[in-house]
């Protein structure tokens, strides 16, 4: 079970460039954000509803950050994509 | 081997319509 309790919303549609990074389109809002490549990263960890845990160990697996800064990297992430409405809780 | 670490980031939101219509003799 997902230790983020979050999960992306319905009506927000992801999309990937060969890059790594991402757009996001909210379809009720009308309005789109763009996802950098770390933040791509995590939004594919939402969607595959893994835990933050398991996020944060995929990102110090493929980036030099520990564990404590992606963790709380990856909070500071998951806050604004709520302010956004962009996620909902599992 | 690592990569440099990038904070993760979404970026503000962007009007769809006004993107749009800037994609505007």
């Amino acid at each position: 079970m997902s230790t983020n309790g979050l999960l992306p919303h319905e009506h927000v549609v992801f999309t990937e460039f060969d890059a790594g990074e991402g757009i996001l389109v909210d379809l009720n809002t009308k309005k789109y954000f763009q996802l950098n490549e770390t933040g791509t990263l995590v939004w594919r960890g939402l969607e595959q509803n893994r835990s933050l845990e398991e996020i944060v160990g995929e990102i110090t697996a493929a980036y030099d950050v520990t564990p404590e800064h992606a963790h709380e990297s990856v909070r500071r992430l998951l806050d604004n994509l709520r302010a956004y409405r962009l996620v909902r809780a599992a | 081997e690592k990569k440099k670490f990038v904070e993760p980031a979404v970026s503000f939101p962007i009007d769809v319509l006004e993107a749009t219509t800037f994609f505007l003799t």
